[in-house]
């Protein structure tokens, strides 16, 4: 069986450039060699599109400028200009020869991207242009899913369970702020005030007064012009779920718990002279599976499965929860469609390996071209024809 | 020897001159590390004022003379404050406060923490802490925490001469019984198996005429003949727990109750069937107090870990710390061993120094650890003591490989020559060595 041409996308124009990049290469370690050549896609913080062999190894980004790095070929939009992109057209570097990928085309794409641009829609609205087949979710999904604010509007329309919030933009809070702070105050605090599009926790910050909550309006700001606010509920734990598939076939994780560094008292303290130098025995900051009952887990499994239909997604995606775990009650805080590291931590604790990970989300890539391409497209018309200007 | 490590020995020993003889006479400045005393009280800062005073006397005798010097005023502020602290118990209990008694040789702390964690926030609540359970712990404790608005009294009975329980139950008159497994635990504070089920036998007594009032682990069904109402895994208790399942999430089990023929579903992140069993009184209080067995239920589902008792810290890698080492038996230790083995590691480690307070069996009941530890885990960390020979004999017997054993004089010593073998989702049990590592 021949090799497939696998493309990984990561870096991108984003606050999360060097998680996405850490996710990029993990993911690129793991493909299973046999099957696939990998075709690195590095875009730099500057927007410059990059491959090459040696963007494979964390150490070629150590100590370079990312908004213009050196060493790396470029990907040269130009020559393989997205107008002109179809069906089997290549888009790999002129570094790889044709012997080495068999073909030119690029049979699937798998987006490490966090954050804007990349997470948000804007790529996969050009891949999908370009006829590239990659795992997902499209453009429409990923867009609502970065979204906090339209995402929360979803979830209330379809009636699931969500924390108080409340939101507003850059012109209404320079216009009236009493009157933006008086729309808030029905939350209570503490509040957490994040930009309405940004992945990760960059940018998010919690108050828990009206003085901080005031100062972390103006920082939040700074990462977007709307804002969401949304009111902390007590007795409750994070728990996150990722859900891997295609409409119709999907699967759910085992829950996580992320763990806070502050929550426990570190190993190091308990138990080790010297601060933990010595065994490297960093605390975890997941714990796997989360701890809930089995009817608790159940229900936000198929929770999460819910979502992932209702948002159309397909790939690997995570739904993060606030759980209480004694009154078994559930919110919905938000959807990641590309998670850190793609949620493999999760699927290795649920049976899935990562290269396994990797076949599933290129049969994903496939299988929604392959729907895509069974969509009527063009319609027979002699509209041009019969047209006078 | 150093003075104030003498002086710990002599507080952790409850300030019992034999039980530091016997300790110093198994001991070598060598072989062991100066240490602290936990509190420096002033019972304990007097004893050291007089060993310095007199310090052309050999050292036992200094001691002996300090509590000999002592005693008389002891003798007297212990009575006072006991008068007081059993008539502002009385008071309180016919203002509706009910005292419940735990008493058992292990167990004990787990069973009043799960009680205290599910009711506080139900009902107000007060237990004696950590392992405060001696007369004069408890009397102190009524004086200064009890508060008229307290609903609940939990109370831990210690049993450390023959008189404890008797004289624990007839000061505190409980309400309510629980009592928890018997074991050989005090095998060297009690002289004798056979003294130790006569200690429990007084509790047992106390409840003749209350039978639906007391609730005992059904591990102790073999040593008393009347009928009880017992609570376990075996099927003749009344609070059974079965279909236990533990995870890394937690515990999981259905608890059926016999007394209202009810079955109930209940989750606790404790790890362990141990800790299910350990539940159980929860919801059996319940049915007393008139408290519903749901928000029991509801509360389990998120209690906080209990120091020291299996409580579990997570490190990178998925490799899980349980810390179990405030306390340990020759009995409890199958447990933390069954809880080792459910877990399914990729590698088991323990770090342990042994059973204390065991007198003469202590060679025997090590040799038979060690041949367990062969059987159910990879690596051990053993923290040198007089018996730690016989564990590793019992060990290599058993076909354990001797290059599997590492020893440390301490527990973090111990340990930071395991940690060589972890490897990822490993699970490391400390177990015992923490308080007692000296005694």
């Amino acid at each position: 069986m021949s090799k497939k041409n696998l493309a990984v996308f990561f870096g991108g124009i984003s606050p999360e450039h060097e998680v996405s990049v850490i996710t990029g290469i993990q993911l690129m370690k793991h493909v299973d060699k046999d099957k696939y050549n990998v075709v690195p896609v590095y875009i730099d913080k500057a927007g410059g599109w990059w491959s090459g062999e040696e963007l494979t190894s964390v150490e070629s980004y150590k100590n370079q400028n990312l908004f213009q790095p050196t060493g790396f070929t470029p990907f040269s939009l130009k020559k393989n200009n997205i107008t002109t992109l179809t069906a089997g057209t290549s888009v790999l570097p002129d570094s790889i020869s044709e012997a080495e990928v068999n073909s030119g085309k690029i049979d699937a794409a798998l987006l490490c991207f966090h954050g804007a641009y990349g997470e948000a829609g804007n790529v996969q609205g050009l891949l999908e242009l370009a006829k590239v087949p990659y795992q997902g979710p499209g453009l429409t999904s990923s867009a609502i899913a970065f979204d906090k604010i339209v995402t929360r509007q979803i979830l209330e329309a379809e009636g699931i369970g969500q924390t108080p919030y409340t939101w507003f933009t850059l012109a209404e809070w320079q216009s009236d702020k009493s009157a933006i702070l008086n729309k808030l105050a029905p939350l209570g605090l503490p509040v957490f005030v994040k930009p309405a599009n940004g992945g990760s926790t960059i940018g998010i910050q919690r108050a828990q007064t009206n003085q901080e909550l005031e100062a972390a309006i103006e920082a939040v700001l700074h990462y977007d012009h709307r804002v969401i606010v949304e009111a902390e509920v007590k007795d409750c734990i994070e728990v996150n779920v990722s859900v891997l598939g295609l409409e119709g076939d999907t699967k759910a994780s085992v829950p996580e718990q992320p763990i806070k560094q502050d929550e426990f008292l570190s190993f190091a303290d308990k138990y080790e002279r010297g601060g933990g130098k010595k065994s490297g025995m960093a605390s975890a900051t997941r714990r796997i599976p989360a701890p809930i009952s089995s009817a608790l887990t159940e229900k936000l499994q198929k929770l999460a499965q819910d979502i992932f239909h209702i948002f159309d997604c397909s790939g690997v995606v995570r739904i993060d929860f606030f759980v209480n775990p004694s009154t078994e009650e559930i919110f919905v805080t938000e959807l990641n469609t590309i998670p850190g590291s793609m949620s493999f931590y999760l699927w290795e604790a649920s049976g899935v390996s990562y290269p396994e990970l990797i076949d599933r989300l290129v049969e994903i890539a496939e299988q929604r071209f392959a729907q895509k391409e069974k969509l009527i497209t063009s319609f027979e018309t002699n509209i041009l024809q019969n047209s006078q200007e | 020897m150093n003075i104030d490590t003498v002086l710990a020995i002599l507080q952790q020993s409850e300030y019992d001159l034999p039980r530091l003889k016997r300790w110093l006479k198994t001991r070598t400045s060598a072989s062991t590390p100066a240490i602290e005393p936990e509190k420096w009280t002033h019972k304990l800062s007097f004893v050291k004022l007089v060993t310095q005073v007199f310090f052309f006397l050999p050292l036992l005798t200094r001691i002996a003379l300090a509590l000999d010097l002592l005693f008389p005023f002891e003798w007297i502020v212990r009575h006072v404050i006991y008068t007081m602290a059993s008539i502002k118990l009385g008071y309180y209990k016919l203002r509706g406060l009910k005292v419940v008694a735990i008493a058992g040789s292990y167990g004990k702390t787990s069973t009043k923490t799960i009680i205290e964690s599910t009711y506080s926030s139900l009902t107000p609540t007060l237990m004696t802490p950590k392992s405060i359970n001696t007369l004069l712990g408890i009397s102190q404790i009524i004086l200064s925490d009890l508060k008229p608005e307290h609903k609940l009294f939990l109370v831990e009975f210690g049993e450390y001469h023959l008189h404890d329980i008797p004289q624990l139950t007839k000061f505190v008159k409980p309400h309510y019984g629980i009592l928890t497994p018997i074991g050989r635990q005090h095998l060297e504070l009690l002289g004798s198996f056979k003294n130790v089920l006569a200690t429990f036998s007084h509790f047992l007594n106390y409840f003749d005429k209350k039978p639906d009032a007391l609730l005992v682990a059904v591990e102790n069904a073999q040593y008393f003949s009347q009928k009880l109402n017992y609570y376990g895994t075996a099927p003749q208790s009344v609070f059974r727990a079965i279909n236990v399942k533990v995870s890394r999430a937690g515990t999981e089990f259905e608890c059926l109750d016999h007394s209202q023929n009810a079955t109930l579903q209940v989750f606790s992140p404790l790890f362990g069937e141990h800790q299910a069993v350990n539940t159980l009184p929860a919801l059996w209080l319940a049915h007393k107090l008139k408290i519903s067995q749901v928000e029991i239920i509801k509360k389990l589902r998120s209690i906080p870990y209990i120091s020291r008792r299996h409580e579990p810290m997570f490190l990178a890698r998925n490799v899980l710390i349980l810390d179990n080492s405030y306390n340990t038996n020759a009995d409890s230790v199958t447990d933390s061993l069954k809880l080792l083995n459910h877990l399914d590691p990729a590698r088991r480690l323990i770090v342990t120094l042994g059973f204390t307070e065991l007198g003469d069996e202590a060679e025997k009941i090590h040799y038979e650890f060690g041949r367990q530890l062969a059987d159910q885990v990879d690596y051990v960390g053993l923290i040198e003591a007089p018996w730690t020979s016989a564990i590793i004999e019992g060990f290599t017997k058993a076909g354990g490989n001797k290059n599997h054993i590492v020893i440390g004089k301490t527990q973090t010593e111990a340990y930071e020559k395991l940690q060589q073998y972890i490897i990822p989702n490993s699970i490391v049990l400390f177990e015992g060595g923490y308080r007692e590592v000296y005694v």
